[in-house]
């Protein structure tokens, strides 16, 4: 089955974005009876023929970002908070602190339940791929986010606890329909990076990537979703990341992905690649939604 | 200085890397300079060193914000910024 010729920008296609999706989800609870297609060939042989160029060209992307990494240090942590100082993007959070309308801020939640109603699943996938303080430190990082023993301080049901009370649909794809291919490769990339033995480090410097630019914005997403009057049970999911992403970067970026480069040093440019990835992703699935909303304004948003 | 304990007697770990919050593991309680005791209720915690935090003893990741102001008005003072795509 081959892709079409004028396939542009492949993290703007809804169909390729929507069918990677579904396959990709094969691999965790979603489709009820659906399962079998997991390991069916035919299935597999589609999923790796997308999400070939779909790796290749976030490689192209990401490239600059990370070759400079590598030149500005030699330590792993160093340059993985130089990919981010230098991250490009719009500051969505600050958006949705100060200024969306509490439609806006409903429609940021629906469209991030497709990734917040299994937070922290695709980095699972990883565990089995790394030993030693690296295995250890994202045990314990997985363990936090999987509620420490508590099953109602488990994320995933905090935040389907928040969308119930804002009057949203807590069912997991509830939203699948209205969201965005850019929005679809943030959550395919994760899925793409857990699934694949060869990629483990770029899941590693995704995780980083992630929980070391989640502290401050998830503050101030909290403020923005009390300032338009949502319930609090939504606002207390993203509380809750202030204090526990401030932990978890400290032990992402030493405890993980230090520890990994120590044992794997010629895995250092792919931790990079998945920070890099991770936050071109995220900068462009920020831009379309802000985009989005202009659009529906017919006009141009304040800033 | 702040400390912390386990009731249960378990091996209270704590490190800091750089100018970065404390990383607490295995204590039921932070104890800060004040003499104040703060319950923990999870299994890693991290605690503010730069006083900056809004949700104090524990680190909310304000002393990055302090931090990268602080480098961008060195930066400005330079009149030569570094400016990058």
């Amino acid at each position: 089955m081959p892709l079409p010729d004028d396939l542009d920008n492949l993290m703007f296609e809804e169909d390729l974005q929507l069918a990677l999706w579904m396959l990709y989800e094969q691999s965790y609870r979603s489709f009820e009876g659906a399962h079998d297609h997991e390991w069916d060939p035919a299935a597999v042989a589609v999923r790796r023929r997308l999400e070939a160029p779909f790796e290749a060209q976030l490689r192209s992307a990401t490239a600059t970002m990370v070759s400079d990494a590598l030149e500005s240090s030699d330590d792993v942590v160093d340059q993985i908070e130089h990919v981010i100082a230098h991250a490009p993007g719009p500051d969505l959070a600050r958006f949705l602190h100060r200024e969306a309308t509490r439609e806006q801020v409903l429609d940021f939640l629906a469209q991030r339940s497709i990734y917040h109603l299994k937070e922290s699943d695709p980095h699972s996938f990883v565990v089995g791929r790394v030993g030693g303080p690296a295995k250890v430190a994202l045990a314990e990082l997985q363990y936090d986010e999987f509620g420490a023993g508590r099953p109602e301080r488990l994320h995933s049901r905090m935040y389907a606890a928040g969308l119930e009370a804002a009057g949203l649909d807590p069912a997991f794809g509830a939203y699948i329909d209205r969201t965005p291919a850019s929005t679809l490769a943030v959550n395919n990339l994760m899925s793409l990076l857990g699934l694949n033995h060869r990629l483990r480090g770029a899941a590693l410097g995704h995780l980083a990537a992630f929980e070391s630019t989640s502290s401050v914005p998830c503050r101030r997403i909290a403020a923005g979703i009390e300032r338009v009057g949502l319930p609090e049970a939504m606002a207390d999911y993203f509380h809750e990341h202030v204090e526990a992403d401030a932990a978890h970067e400290q032990i992402v970026l030493h405890d993980i992905c230090g520890s990994f480069v120590e044992s794997e040093p010629d895995q250092q440019a792919e931790v990079l690649f998945g920070v890099a990835a991770c936050l071109y992703l995220d900068g462009i699935a920020a831009e379309a939604l802000l985009g989005s909303w202009i659009d529906a304004d017919d006009g141009e948003l304040a800033s | 200085m702040t400390r912390a304990y386990s009731r249960a007697g378990e091996q209270v770990r704590i490190e800091q890397h750089g100018d970065g919050p404390l990383v607490v593991r295995h204590a039921d309680v932070v104890v800060t300079d004040d003499g104040r005791e703060h319950e923990v209720t999870r299994p890693v915690v991290a605690v503010c060193t730069c006083a900056k935090s809004q949700r104090l003893p524990w680190c909310d990741s304000t002393h990055k914000a302090v931090r990268d102001s602080t480098r961008k008005s060195v930066r400005d003072s330079t009149r030569n910024p570094v400016r990058r795509a």
